[in-house]
């Protein structure tokens, strides 16, 4: 247990080095909420629906943080083949999966910072936002912190054997942004689809968030035990796949060709 | 010699975008992308504002998908050269190197339509009222001068950023602004008074008036202003480009600095 945990903060504090360096990864990461809070925000005060502000700023700051961390779980398998080093990873005695969470969770964990730009942005368009719960609020946070990271470990199996599967991250971004509810109401989407939208941890976290800043008085346990539960089927998820991944890359003994 | 070496570089712009081409990259990225992000910024103003804020961000997206685009590819053609180690190799040769960058953004324009004529087939059909056929001939006459702008653009921040590794993370964020400052999805309204004068001479900014205008009853008389306008943005924009390349070309000469970056 601590070897893996060992395991896991050496590969975080490898990865949040590397990331300090990336001038792409922190101007994507903090220019992103803004843009997308100047929409979502900018829409609700343009057209005077200002109940619905705290779900537009809330919603823009967790899409930075779906955003860092599905990004990260396809360039971390990327960079790590361009720079040849996968497959030494791969052979280590280490487990593959918690470098990669270790570093998936470096790579989601300067996101959080989205959610305050938001509320920034917001007031600057002159929709002020406040947390009215901010225990309830910093745990929905980090709550989905942790279970998109997962996530992206999960996702990131993908990327290991395709090396064009990054290229479409951004492409289903913007759909999982409908999906989950972070840029509209779930209620709004129509009945066949939502419940593809509660598989997604992020929904509820949002939702969770967006309670925390909306109401002054704590209301539901449910989104919470829901992101548990769907972090733990997401624990499952990418150590599944990555057993199957690492052994088909073994057996084929592929993964240094670029 | 200089449509020759327009000519070429053209077709080797063309041979690179072809040798890049697989069924999963058209439909996957190429089509789907500028297709799924037009929807998104759509979607999003029509459920926050009304059917009459969805409207503005459809006309909005129809004429920004092209744009996005352009800023994007065009900025990213030198970089390309740089990344694969042949600037150098342009820098010193001695056919002229402006030619040879006019050439490149004529791939990115028709890649760019391709992407926008997916979208606006795609969104059209929610346009109301329907335009006629002379509304759309006026309209594409505007995303035509906002292409203009929208290439130069590119070229000037392929330019600007030449020394460093800054272009594609530039171009890519600098489009995004360029969305929210031109009023392509939420009025530019909500921003406050002092800087609407600089809003409304960003590149693009008066195309996309245009195309607003034709779409909502304009004559052709209206627009010739706005068109103006754009066009001398867009000359404005290739004048500092090809300025800044030339000085960037004569610096890193002296210096044969360009291997480095």
């Amino acid at each position: 247990m601590r070897r893996a945990a060992r395991t896991a903060v050496a590969a975080f504090v490898a990865e949040l080095r590397h990331r300090r360096g990336s001038s792409f990864y922190i101007t994507a990461t903090f220019l992103q909420p803004v843009i997308v809070s100047i929409v979502t925000v900018g829409a609700c005060v343009w057209a005077g629906n200002r109940e619905m502000v705290p779900f537009a700023a809330v919603g823009a700051g967790f899409i930075g943080i779906w955003n860092a961390a599905l990004w990260g779980s396809g360039t971390i398998i990327d960079e790590e083949r361009r720079a040849g080093t996968l497959p030494l990873l791969l052979a280590a005695p280490a487990d593959l999966r918690l470098v990669l969470l270790g570093k998936s969770l470096a790579d989601a964990s300067p996101s959080v910072l989205a959610l305050p730009l938001s509320f920034a942005t917001a007031s600057l368009i002159g929709a002020d936002v406040a947390v009215r719960q901010p225990v309830a609020f910093a745990l929905a946070v980090v709550a989905t912190l942790l279970s998109t990271a997962v996530l992206g470990v999960a996702l990131s199996a993908a990327f290991v054997l395709s090396r064009t599967g990054s290229e479409y991250v951004p492409v289903v971004n913007y759909p999982i942004f409908l999906l989950a509810g972070l840029a509209v109401p779930v209620a709004v989407l129509p009945a066949p689809v939502r419940f593809l939208s509660s598989v997604l941890s992020v929904r509820w976290g949002n939702e969770a968030a967006t309670s925390a800043v909306a109401s002054a008085t704590f209301t539901a346990w449910t989104p919470y035990l829901l992101m548990f539960a769907l972090t733990v089927v997401y624990t499952l998820l990418a150590a599944t796949l990555h057993e199957i991944v690492e052994r088909r890359a073994r057996w084929e003994g592929s993964l240094g060709q670029w | 010699v200089v449509a020759r070496l327009v000519a070429s570089s053209l077709l080797f712009s063309w041979r690179i975008w072809v040798s890049d081409l697989t069924l999963g990259t058209v439909i996957g990225a190429k089509l789907a992308r500028p297709l799924f992000q037009a929807l998104f910024f759509v979607v999003v103003p029509w459920i926050a504002g009304g059917a009459r804020l969805g409207q503005y961000a459809l006309v909005g997206n129809l004429f920004f998908a092209a744009i996005f685009s352009a800023v994007v590819v065009s900025s990213m053609h030198v970089q390309f050269e740089k990344w694969s180690g042949t600037l150098p190799l342009l820098a010193v040769t001695p056919a002229g190197a402006i030619p040879q960058l006019l050439g490149r953004p004529v791939i990115t324009s028709i890649e760019s339509l391709s992407a926008s004529v997916i979208t606006i087939v795609v969104l059209a059909p929610w346009l109301d009222p329907f335009p006629g056929a002379a509304r759309i001939a006026g309209a594409i006459v505007a995303l035509l001068a906002g292409l203009a702008s929208a290439n130069a653009l590119g070229l000037l921040i392929s330019a600007s950023t030449l020394t460093s590794r800054w272009g594609p993370l530039v171009s890519n964020q600098l489009a995004y602004l360029l969305m929210i400052g031109t009023g392509v999805v939420v009025p530019t309204a909500i921003f406050p008074d002092r800087i609407q004068p600089l809003l409304a001479w960003l590149p693009t900014a008066h195309a996309l008036g245009a195309f607003r205008m034709v779409l909502a009853n304009g004559t052709a008389r209206d627009l010739a202003p706005a068109l103006l306008a754009e066009l001398a943005v867009a000359a404005l924009c290739l004048t500092a480009a090809l300025g800044a390349f030339a000085w960037r070309l004569h610096r890193s000469r002296a210096g044969a600095t360009w291997t480095l970056t």
